[in-house]
């Protein structure tokens, strides 16, 4: 049993998957409850373009894109230097303006279209790219996986102490604000946390992986939780085992390892929100007494 | 202190013209028909509306708010006690825990939450309960002048003569300020020291037993 296990060969992969379960709930909580989950549709679609751009820059042999070698370095720091800035910005129109809908779903359309002309134009790292679409936990390195811990860990340790007072501003800013807190302020703080954890994941797990582990163990968990702290544990816990379950599939059935983990939080969610409804529906119709 | 001067208020025209002052001390109770722009007034001395013209002043260190609870979004899953710790996390350095921050709040919360309901979702409490729990909340933040908007709507009798009591506490040991928007001042009426009644587009100011006078006829005839 023991010696099986040892010989298990995606170890990696399957702590990645875990890692990013178990973290990325953590800040896919502040787009949920502060009810701005598009943004955690459109942020990871922005991250992918900026991808896509560090690669074309890469072939240009534009410095300093140039003088990194490795796919899933560039790939780290292209996510990273525009979720970052991309999420600030989204973030600023969140803050100031308050309607976001129109601007992160003309940000998201913007966001494929530029990606597919940017790959059509010049068709540089197609195989890696198309790899990261499908969520490629299998070929995550060791320096991407050690960036990723360090990322995670940080970012959710820092989100955890904080969660307060970051949930008091996302959650009823009004309040916050009359009560004197800079509730701009805090919401760019929650957002360079957000930001930062979604550009290293989007580099290492793919834009549609991050966005249902940011975003559906969270929604999944609201239901049934009935504090804060509970819901913060559910959405872990059903964030990690989601992704775990996935990767095994995924390894069982020879699919896509972030098809397979997307496909299986969908599921999960469905299930979790139809078996709610019906189970509220059957405890309304019972008699009182 | 908080002094409106020459200010009109709204949201694109102006619905209420007024002058008004609220110093520490100071209970004054909002009254006026639907759309008089009472709830307009409250967001205006709260900073959440500039003033379309004139000037505003807050003297006061810190402002507490109690919203309309229709404005709230009770299905988040909260429990009371973590709502109150919220609150008081506006306040208090923001790395401290739930626990911590219960500990040292006011006595004011005590006397508002009980312990049965204490670990329940808001979302599972009554109205009136929900009603104590924005008003703990807003007391953890420690405020020197309170704000409330509404806070009677649909509160039981007993309900309101406990907020009357916590308030008339804040407004007496603290020297807090409090402005409330209400329909139905009825328990507070005693506590309130002054009536400002919105009419027409501008600020009435009733005299205190002149108000007094009024409800006690108002009971009389039922």
């Amino acid at each position: 049993m023991i010696s099986a296990l040892l010989e298990f060969p995606f170890w990696r992969p399957l702590c990645t998957a875990v890692l990013l379960g178990l973290f990325l709930p953590v800040f896919g909580r502040h787009l949920v409850l502060g009810r701005c989950a598009l943004l955690g549709l459109a942020i990871p679609q922005l991250t992918m373009t900026g991808i896509v751009a560090a690669f074309t820059a890469a072939a240009l042999h534009w410095f300093p894109w140039n003088t990194i070698r490795d796919d899933s370095t560039l790939a780290l720091v292209g996510g990273l230097s525009t979720g970052v800035p991309a999420l600030l910005i989204a973030g600023g129109l969140v803050v100031s303006r308050g309607k976001t809908e129109p601007w992160l779903i003309f940000g998201y359309l913007a966001s494929i279209t530029s990606t597919n002309l940017l790959l059509a134009a010049g068709p540089v790292g197609e195989t890696y790219l198309k790899d990261l679409l499908q969520g490629r936990l299998l070929l995550v390195s060791p320096l991407t996986l050690l960036v990723l811990v360090l990322t995670l860990g940080i970012g959710g340790a820092i989100s955890i102490v904080l969660r307060l007072r970051l949930l008091l501003v996302l959650t009823d800013p009004e309040f916050a604000g009359v009560a004197g807190v800079n509730v701009r302020r805090w919401k760019q703080a929650a957002l360079l946390l957000d930001g930062t954890a979604t550009g290293v994941a989007v580099a290492v797990a793919g834009p549609n992986v991050t966005f249902a582990l940011l975003v559906l163990p969270a929604l999944a968990a609201a239901p049934f939780a009935k504090s804060l702290s509970a819901h913060l544990l559910f959405s872990c816990t059903l964030g990690a085992l989601g992704a775990a379950a996935g990767f095994l599939a995924s390894v069982w059935t020879d699919l896509p390892s972030g098809d397979c983990v997307t496909g299986l939080l969908c599921l999960l969610f469905a299930g979790v929100t139809v078996g709610n409804a019906l189970f509220k529906g059957r405890r309304s119709r019972t008699p009182a007494g | 202190m908080i002094i409106l001067e020459n200010v009109e208020i709204g949201y694109r025209a102006p619905v209420l013209r007024c002058d008004m002052q609220i110093a520490p001390g100071d209970f004054v109770i909002v009254e006026g028909a639907n759309g008089a722009g009472k709830s307009t007034l409250l967001k205006t001395l709260a900073g959440l509306l500039e003033p379309l013209s004139g000037r505003r002043t807050v003297g006061f260190k810190k402002l507490g708010w109690v919203p309309q609870q229709e404005t709230m979004d009770f299905p988040l899953p909260i429990t009371a006690r973590e709502m109150v710790a919220l609150g008081a996390s506006a306040s208090a350095p923001f790395w401290r825990t739930v626990a911590k921050q219960m500990r040292d709040s006011s006595a004011a919360v005590e006397v508002l939450l009980e312990p049965a309901w204490m670990d329940r979702p808001v979302s599972q409490l009554s109205g009136g309960q929900r009603q104590r729990v924005l008003l703990a909340r807003a007391l953890a933040a420690n405020p020197d002048c309170l704000l409330l908007d509404e806070p009677t709507a649909g509160v039981d009798v007993h309900t309101q003569h406990i907020m009357a009591s916590v308030l008339s506490d804040f407004q007496r040991s603290a020297a807090g300020a409090v402005v409330m928007v209400s329909h139905e001042p009825g328990a507070f009426l005693k506590v309130a020291t002054g009536f400002l009644k919105a009419v027409s587009g501008t600020l009435e100011k009733l005299d205190v037993w002149e108000r007094l006078d009024r409800s006690k006829a108002l009971d009389l005839s039922r």
